[in-house]
């Protein structure tokens, strides 16, 4: 009889001693409250507390948890700052999620597998007819061949004809930015996943052939291009950084830090050693490649920079962006000059190109137009307005004769830059 | 690459930018002013503060930074779906799963092509609250539920998106989702904002008072404010003081109307006086008083901010004499402004013209106009959409537009200017790049070219339909007199800021606005009200309320009136420099003018239109200043004050006692003060018969006497 009773108490007790659950109780507050810099991605201070695993793993300073020991757990004196530096950084945890996780570690900090803390993607279908963004474009150097980067493709077009040549699929996400090579052979195309990583593919892009893949930069690249010698490319990344790779092998030569934001613009001059890059500090820099550090800094531009180019004779520098200013530098002088300046736009710039002779520069802009500049005067020659959207991708003939702008709406034109008129419509 | 071609169900429909997403990030936080919505966005993603530049949001999600943010072909992979649901890291946090109302409308929107703003489209034209108002027990809880009305005339209950806050988290607390929880007696209401609109929702918890009806219907009811201040109390079970004696109403009305205290002979006849209708008599009296002029030309110098700060000393002057004119005549309060505002010409001839000069640069000039004669404060509107009010950025720029072309030159002489109406010249809306036609606020807009802009402004300010105007001044006045305003801070008229009392508050304005808003009349009608004449003492039942008018509310005089006071009863003149002896402090016309005693005492500096300028509470310095200061030390001693006068004349020590008390505190001694002071004089009257060559030897003690009374809380507060 005293045996029976002795065990229904037991057993209450211990049901009382499983207390909160992982699953159901203490993971949803982990989740909403530490994951943003403790996830698998982050991991700062190495603790990742997607998973029962993770905590008990712990960080740097050791296990989050020691069961049964709430109060000599890491995890909790840290959350009640009794260790620094107090955790939720930005803030306090409720009390009464505190108290669920102490009752849970007190209880033995029993935990299930959950499944981890990035939510299963839906695969989700358009619910109307959509057609990618066409975010780059860029001539062959024989003028016949025409690559526009979508989403996970660059596509090939034959300019003359109009008919599609090839598709180059395969690309993580958006292909951002694509750069034929001096001879004409490979074409480089880039892009990758926001937040996730850049990808860049180097294709024998008339055999349709990948040469290489490469991983690299941790956010989307969103500019790239080919030395003069068509040994090296450029990349400039959303992860603040610009790269140089070595074409043949793919591997990574140097990392170029100095910008404090996002680089969306990377070029190569005509002469050995120039390399300018601009990005959302507002800055755009002029690289040493020999001690890989700036070797000038340009601040001029009051808002982000999103395009920068070196005029065909690399006597010039010419960048814009947000602040809706065409600016140019002269370089034949010690230091960078800036020559001229010109609000020419009634939005953002997104693209500037430099007509092969050099004589004219062209911006695209979010005010719904591309306009035509005189290059050294910055008067306007050509406006080629009603743009029906936004003209993200912009690139000239090699004889300088037309311009293609590939738009946010997946359209594609053609136009005669002597006249201003649009002369094809490729998509 | 292959283009999707899905057609979409019938019937089924794009989320619309500004009706469905643009609330879905507004309530989810991505647009709050600590996260996307701050000036600079955060993490290179800028959001309009609380979404209320659809355009710009909507290009920033769609097609900033090549299209990063939205996938319009994989939905699902869109960053701005996988950042907030934390399937990619977010230092936002997590604002939403996957299986959420949020992530559906977001998701579907991109999956219908992620369109923008359309021409044309249905916008909120108001929301609606339900229940407005309530009355619920201390510990209940209530379901707050929010209608938007479109502009098409269709509605939706938009609760979900809706954000909540109480104005009295004492009384009761709101969550995200418009739950109520009392906390307690009182009243509160809970602010609903949903896209860019502001409602009310007004929730009463009545004291645990067990109150006999009869309280309030026997208590003394003068005219409408008793039944509508009674209602309130009724309603939340305080019951109010009883009536204040004679002498504490004679006070109170002299300190409160004129700003002075009521002279021993006053007092005295006052008292005496067996007439059932004596208050209202003396209130009549007080209003023809030409201290009345001089008080209330210093309220409105105060509220117009009439300085030698910024104006030279002759246009100080004749802003000043401007003001003083118009209350010597009464002049109704509309008729007043719309001078001001609509004032051309030459500022040796107007006064009023010198407001312009206050005010030279357009913005300040707008932004004058509504916080002094509307009590709002727009200042957030100039660089984005109000967050909490309705006020847009769009409202902002038009409404500066209505004094943009208000020109000025120097006059003939130094100081002196002439203001003018331009042919040209507008504010550039700093987003658009251009100027918006005029428009003032909730107004119609008028024609770019129209010559009327400022005739457009005075009339719409001082229309009676004007929610703002006449309520600013109701609650100015009735502040003065009762302590406080029936919205505080007294010059927030802010939506999100309601009434103590609304229904009283829409009396008192629909009166002023029948009586052409005549002032006094308002004054008339406070004053002959029981409220008014409550006794300060509190009852078992009301001595928690501050806000519901059931006892007169007790305050420390103002700099100026007790200065006055002070040098009244102590029958001295105070010197002011640059100005006749005897300039008593209420009589100032500029607030630069050197006092330490007005100064510490907490005169506002005139430098912005702000009630909070003025300094109300009692302070250390001001306690040591009265102590111990040079102010009343003087006074104390000096020839010819009231001690001087009482000892020429040879007063009886009772005589003596009795009018001091009567001219500081406007009531005789009691026995108790009376059996203690008496035997004091006595005592070295005695002193003086055996030494009859000393100075009166009561003149120490008197002066000890003096300085005890003018320290004292008795003295120094308003009862």
């Amino acid at each position: 009889m005293l045996r029976l009773f002795y065990c229904g108490l037991l057993a209450a007790l211990c049901l009382n001693a499983a207390g909160p659950s992982f699953r159901s109780d203490v993971f949803p507050i982990l989740r909403d409250n530490c994951l943003a810099c403790h996830s698998a991605q982050t991991k700062m201070g190495g603790l990742v507390m997607e998973d029962y695993a993770g905590l008990v793993h712990g960080g740097k300073r050791g296990p989050a948890l020691v069961k049964g020991d709430a109060a000599g757990s890491l995890l909790v004196q840290m959350l009640t700052g009794e260790v620094q530096p107090a955790m939720p950084l930005n803030g306090k945890l409720p009390p009464q999620n505190l108290a669920t996780i102490k009752a849970w570690i007190d209880a033995g900090a029993e935990g299930e597998e959950v499944s981890s803390a990035a939510p299963a993607i839906p695969n989700m279908k358009p619910k109307v007819e959509a057609e990618s963004p066409i975010a780059a474009v860029a001539f062959s150097p024989d003028g016949r061949m025409l690559a526009i980067g979508e989403l996970h493709a660059v596509t090939l077009i034959d300019a003359e004809a109009g008919v599609t040549y090839h598709v180059l699929d395969g690309h993580a996400e958006m292909v951002r930015a694509v750069a034929f090579s001096p001879d004409g052979t490979l074409l480089a195309a880039a892009g990758g996943r926001p937040l996730e990583g850049g990808e860049v593919k180097i294709w024998d892009w008339a055999e349709g052939k990948l040469l290489q893949t490469i991983d690299g930069h941790g956010d989307a690249i969103y500019g790239v291009d080919f030395s003069p010698d068509g040994k090296r490319l450029a990349t400039a990344s959303y992860d603040k950084l610009v790269k140089l790779w070595d074409v043949a092998s793919g591997a990574e030569i140097a990392t170029l830090k100095d910008h404090v934001d996002a680089v969306f613009a990377v070029d190569f001059g005509p002469k050995p050693g120039q390399l300018a890059s601009g990005g959302a500090d507002r800055s755009i820099k002029l690289w040493d490649l020999q001690t890989n550090r700036p070797s000038a800094t340009l601040s001029d531009a009051e808002a982000g920079v999103t395009a920068v180019e070196f005029s065909p004779d690399g006597k010039r520098l010419a960048a814009a962006g947000k602040d809706k200013t065409l600016r140019v530098w002269d370089l034949t002088g010690e230091t960078p000059l800036s020559i001229k300046n010109m609000t020419g736009h009634e939005a953002e710039v997104l693209r500037i190109a430099y007509s092969p002779d050099g004589r004219t520069l062209t911006s695209a802009s979010a005010d719904g137009t591309v306009k035509v500049w005189d290059a050294e005067t910055l008067t306007e020659k050509k406006v080629l307005g009603d743009q029906p959207d936004w003209a993200m991708a912009l690139a000239y003939s090699p004889r300088g004769d037309v311009l293609a702008v590939g738009r946010y709406d997946g359209s594609l034109t053609l136009y005669e830059v002597k006249r201003g008129f649009a002369v094809r419509r490729l998509r | 690459m292959a283009a999707f071609v899905v057609l979409a169900p019938l019937g089924a429909q794009a989320p619309s930018f500004v009706n469905d997403v643009q609330p879905v990030l507004t309530k989810a936080g991505c647009n709050q002013g600590a996260c996307h919505g701050a000036q600079a966005g955060k993490a290179g993603f800028l959001l309009s503060l609380r979404g209320f530049d659809h355009k710009a949001d909507w290009q920033a999600l769609t097609r900033e930074a090549l299209g990063r943010r939205v996938n319009r072909l994989e939905p699902a992979r869109s960053l701005m779906l996988l950042k907030p649901t934390l399937a990619l890291p977010h230092k936002g946090g997590r604002r939403f799963g996957v299986d959420s109302e949020e992530y559906r409308i977001l998701a579907d929107w991109i999956a219908y092509g992620a369109p923008g703003p359309l021409d044309g489209e249905k916008r909120v034209e108001r929301i609606e609250v339900a229940p407005e108002e309530v009355t619920l027990t201390a510990d209940a809880t209530q379901q707050v539920k929010v209608t938007a009305v479109y502009t098409d005339g269709s509605k939706r209950d938009v609760t979900r998106w809706a954000k909540f806050t109480s104005t009295n988290s004492g009384t009761a607390t709101v969550d995200d989702m418009g739950l109520v929880k009392m906390q307690g007696p009182g009243e509160a209401a809970i602010t609903v904002w949903y896209a860019s609109k502001v409602v009310f929702a007004r929730l009463a918890a009545p004291y645990d008072n067990a109150i006999s009806s009869d309280v309030f219907s026997s208590a003394p009811r003068n005219n409408y404010i008793d039944d509508l201040v009674l209602e309130k109390l009724k309603a939340l079970r305080i019951a109010p003081s009883g009536d204040a004696t004679d002498g504490e109403f004679l006070r109170r009305a002299y300190l409160d109307t004129i700003g002075m205290l009521p002279t021993p002979d006053e007092v005295e006849a006052f008292l005496a006086d067996t007439a059932a209708d004596k208050r209202a008599k003396v209130i009549e009296a007080l209003l023809d008083r030409k201290e009345f002029v001089d008080y209330w030309t210093y309220q409105w110098s105060d509220l117009l901010l009439v300085s030698s700060r910024k104006l030279p000393d002759q246009a100080m002057w004749s802003f000043h004499r401007w003001i003083r004119e118009r209350v010597e005549k009464n002049t109704a309060w509309d008729v007043f402004v719309r001078e001001i505002l609509t004032a051309t010409g030459d500022s040796r001839l107007n006064g009023s013209l010198n407001y312009y000069q206050l005010h030279k640069n357009t913005i300040e000039l707008a932004e004058n106009v509504t916080q002094a004669f509307m009590g709002l404060r727009l200042t957030c509107a100039r660089c984005h959409n109000h967050p909490l009010e309705k006020w847009t950025q769009d409202d902002y720029y038009q409404f500066a537009n209505l004094v943009a072309r208000v020109g000025q030159k120097d006059g003939e002489e130094r100081g002196d200017v002439v203001i003018y109406d331009n042919p040209y010249g507008d504010i550039e809306h700093p987003r658009l790049g251009r100027p918006l036609p005029p428009k003032p606020l909730d107004g119609v807009a008028l024609a770019m070219d129209d010559a009327g802009r400022r005739e457009a402004l005075a009339q719409w300010v001082t229309a009676p339909e004007n929610p703002y105007f006449a309520r600013a001044i109701v609650n100015k006045v009735w502040a003065n007199f009762m302590g406080r305003g029936l919205v505080d801070p007294v010059d927030d008229m802010r939506t999100a800021n309601p009434a103590s009392n609304e229904k009283l508050m829409q009396a008192l304005v629909d009166d002023l606005i029948a009586q052409g808003f005549d002032l006094k009349q308002l004054m008339r009608r406070i004053l002959n009200s029981a409220a008014y004449q409550r006794s300060s003492k509190p009852n078992e039942t009301n001595s928690d309320d501050e806000i519901y008018y059931s006892r007169y509310i007790v305050r420390r005089m103002p700099a100026e009136v007790a200065l006055d006071a002070i040098t009244q009863v102590a029958r001295v003149r105070t010197h002011f420099e640059g100005l006749p002896e005897g300039t008593r402090a209420i009589e100032l016309p500029d607030t630069q003018v050197r006092s330490y005693f007005l100064d510490v005492f907490g005169r506002p500096p005139r430098i912005n239109v702000d009630s909070a300028e003025r300094e109300h509470a009692p302070t250390i310095k001001q306690a040591l200043h009265v102590i111990n200061g040079s102010t009343l030390n003087r006074m104390l001693s000096e020839d010819g004050n009231v001690i001087d006068m009482y000892l020429r004349l040879g007063l009886s020590n009772a005589k003596i006692l009795d009018h001091l008390y009567l001219s500081a505190l406007a009531r005789y001694p009691d026995a108790r003060e009376k059996g203690a002071l008496l035997p004091a004089l006595e005592q070295a009257q005695r002193q003086a018969a055996r030494d009859p060559l000393e100075r009166d030897p009561r003149q120490k003690p008197l002066e000890d006497l003096l300085w005890a009374m003018l320290t004292g809380k008795e003295f120094l507060f308003n009862h």
